[in-house]
């Protein structure tokens, strides 16, 4: 199969502490060895908790942040060690919108300013077409007529405009992939479904694909089309969406499943307590063997000792875990049905 | 129906900016029976919080509490005086805040302030309210609560800080939780643990609970009725079991169809077009009216008030006028 954009064991360290020249106190392993491919007009799902890495690994696969290790690839070419022009290109295939609409838009230019500068630095249409086109381009994200936006500034527009303001931003520059950071996060339930059916619209229209970093297995389930759940900067499972739902096959995604909100009163109250207990370790000090160990609750002696090696299962479904086989026997995992 | 703990009728708070005139709270009313659960569920300027904070009497000027009561274990408490709504704060009614951090003093040990907590409300010497401190810990479940006393707020994670508040809350063992948006700051597992802590506490201590939340999957889940706000009004309560599987009001059933849940793939996103009103501009008739697919002539200036069906629920909608359901199918 042919990646469009290949993620290779990819680290990313930071090191920790230590003052202005003293020796750094740790390294957080933000990133730890993580592999992804997305396909054609494909939408992946990144899905964990707060410092499993996702935000660290799409800031790496934007350029935005150095790896320590591995590489990025585009079209099966490395984008590391890119000369300044090959870089440009790559900028403007992969794009990126984020979670906070009312912090990623300057307050101070008008939207036009702020559609024309990406339209203007990779010279996608000349100089006196640029208004034209940046109408054009908040007509295609549902701010018709375009024309009368333009001139106004983001605190004039609500959060859901001001979102459909940034995803103009990002397409203005034609990418192939889009790299969503919690985009929906912040919105709405009513303002949340207008923007994921723009995103879906405009994946159909300019043939993208997306990287959907999210917390939100709800979403996820609707959205994407494949998964890929992180722990502790490593990616614990993946697979496709509907195989990951039917049976989990990680401790982890089955707990950010059973721990998932379930928007239907018979079924959510038959479902099981929360298995797990306490919090997300410090990636500063992973914990050995497994790293979902301490909080697992179906771990074994094992687990505290060996790194998990990978299980395939059908249908391309992979996880990293000793007992994956085991996962029909966990008693959680399944949207409470099992308890029905 | 047993005496309520809470009744709440026609309430109106609104905030008097220089742009206008906030009608956050529109005359809002409500009851929780001892014990209950029940969610009061809206979008972000629905009212629903100014709502929570106008049942403690927290709103403070340009917002003004204008007019209702608030009748909690038989008192009204929009007539006491500050002093002894300062007793009934933390006392009787327990408030629980989206941002833990914001509530706890960061240069004081949490112990400590648990225990403060405790002498607020009876009189007691500091040995024995750092005992009823620890105890309170225990009952939130926060693991080795010796050695998490002496911790300062930020050598704990989010998740230990909000117990570290519903462990203050729930030292003056309160009839009524009032949680706010008590999980949003919070990673999924930790939200499913707080989320199931609040509900033993529920059962341990007999305490009624008043969840507000955007999250209508949290709703299914910890809550027994609900109220749905949007533009400062009730627009429909019922028990969970009404509101999820059978909502009349136009807006409830819109919210019903954009929410995405993990228990089932949605191939088209049903959304609900237009943006949340402006609480200082509302629009006249029925507020949902220029965003409702089934809106009626009269629905621009005609304000529709809530009519109750047979089963119980109650609807501000003309189309649920005369009780009888015709449009559920």
């Amino acid at each position: 199969m042919s990646a469009l954009l290949e993620v290779r064991d990819l680290k990313v360290h930071f090191p920790v502490g230590g003052g202005l020249f003293g020796k750094p106190a740790g390294v957080v392993h933000a990133v730890d060895g993580v592999s992804l491919t997305l396909a054609r007009n494909e939408i992946l799902a990144v899905v964990g908790e707060s410092g499993c890495g996702k935000s660290t690994l799409a800031r790496a696969v934007l350029g935005l942040t150095a790896p320590t290790a591995g590489d990025v690839l585009l079209d099966g070419e490395s984008v590391l060690g890119l000369s300044d022009v090959a870089l440009r290109r790559y900028r403007r295939a992969v794009q990126m919108v984020f979670q906070d609409p009312f912090e990623s838009l300057n307050p101070r230019k008008t939207v036009f300013a702020t559609l024309a500068q990406p339209l203007r630095i990779h010279g996608i249409v000349p100089m006196a077409d640029l208004r034209t086109e940046a109408a054009r381009l908040l007509e295609a994200v549902g701010l018709a007529p375009g024309a009368p936006y333009l001139d106004r500034y983001p605190h004039q527009f609500s959060g859901g405009q001001r979102q459909r303001i940034c995803i103009a931003r990002s397409i203005a520059v034609r990418p192939r992939v889009i790299v969503a950071d919690e985009a929906v996060s912040a919105l709405d339930i009513s303002i949340r479904a207008q923007i994921l059916a723009l995103m879906k619209t405009l994946q159909g229209e300019m043939g993208l694909s997306y990287v959907f970093i999210t917390h939100d297995l709800g979403v996820v389930r609707s959205l994407c089309d494949r998964v890929c759940v992180m722990y502790l900067g490593q990616i614990v499972e993946e697979g496709p969406t509907e195989r990951i739902f039917a049976q989990p096959r990680h401790p982890y995604t089955a707990a950010l499943v059973e721990a998932c909100p379930l928007p239907d009163p018979r079924r959510a109250r038959a479902k099981a307590a929360p298995p797990l207990s306490g919090d997300i370790p410090s990636p500063l000090k992973p914990p050995p063997g497994c790293r979902f160990h301490t909080r697992c609750p179906v771990a074994r002696p094992v687990c505290a000792t060996e790194p998990p090696p990978e299980r395939r299962f059908a249908g391309g479904q992979v996880a990293r875990c000793h007992f994956a086989e085991e996962a029909a026997t966990w008693p959680f995992g399944r949207l409470g049905a099992a308890a029905a | 129906m047993a005496e309520p703990l809470l009744s709440v009728e026609n309430l109106v708070t609104h905030i008097f900016t220089d742009h206008g005139v906030v009608k956050a709270v529109d005359g809002v009313s409500l009851t929780i029976a001892p014990g209950e659960a029940v969610a009061l569920v809206g979008e972000s300027g629905s009212g629903k919080s100014m709502t929570a904070q106008s049942l403690m009497r927290l709103p403070r000027p340009p917002a003004r509490i204008l007019s209702g009561s608030v009748r909690f274990e038989g008192r009204d408490l929009l007539t006491l005086s500050e002093r002894e709504m300062r007793a009934i704060r933390g006392g009787r009614m327990g408030m629980i805040f989206q941002d833990p951090s914001t509530y706890l003093n960061p240069l004081m040990r949490v112990g400590d302030q648990i225990a403060e907590a405790v002498m607020l409300h009876r009189k007691m010497r500091r040995a024995a309210a750092r005992a009823e401190a620890l105890e309170a810990m225990r009952l939130v479940r926060i693991p080795a609560p010796e050695t998490v006393m002496d911790y300062y707020p930020h050598q704990l994670s989010g998740g230990m800080r909000q117990r570290i508040l519903i462990a203050m809350v729930v030292t003056s063992r309160p009839s009524l939780m009032i949680a706010d948006e008590p999980t949003t700051a919070l990673d999924v597992t930790v939200q499913a643990q707080i989320m199931r802590l609040l509900a033993g506490l529920r059962t341990e201590l007999g305490s009624a609970l008043l969840l507000i939340t955007h999250d209508l999957g949290l709703v299914a889940e910890f809550c027994d009725r609900v109220y749905v706000m949007y533009g400062g009004r009730i627009v429909e309560t019922g028990t969970a079991e009404d509101i999820f599987y059978a909502p009349r009001h136009p807006y409830t059933r819109a919210l019903m169809r954009s929410t995405l849940g993990p228990e089932r793939r949605v191939e088209r996103f049903e959304a609900i077009e237009g943006n949340p009103p402006n609480l200082a501009r509302l629009p006249p008739g029925c507020s949902f009216n220029p965003r409702c697919p089934e809106r009626l002539a009269r629905c621009a200036h005609d304000a529709p008030p809530l009519f109750a069906s047979a089963s119980g629920v109650a609807s501000r909608c003309w189309l649920a006028e005369g009780g009888s359901d015709e449009r559920a199918a």
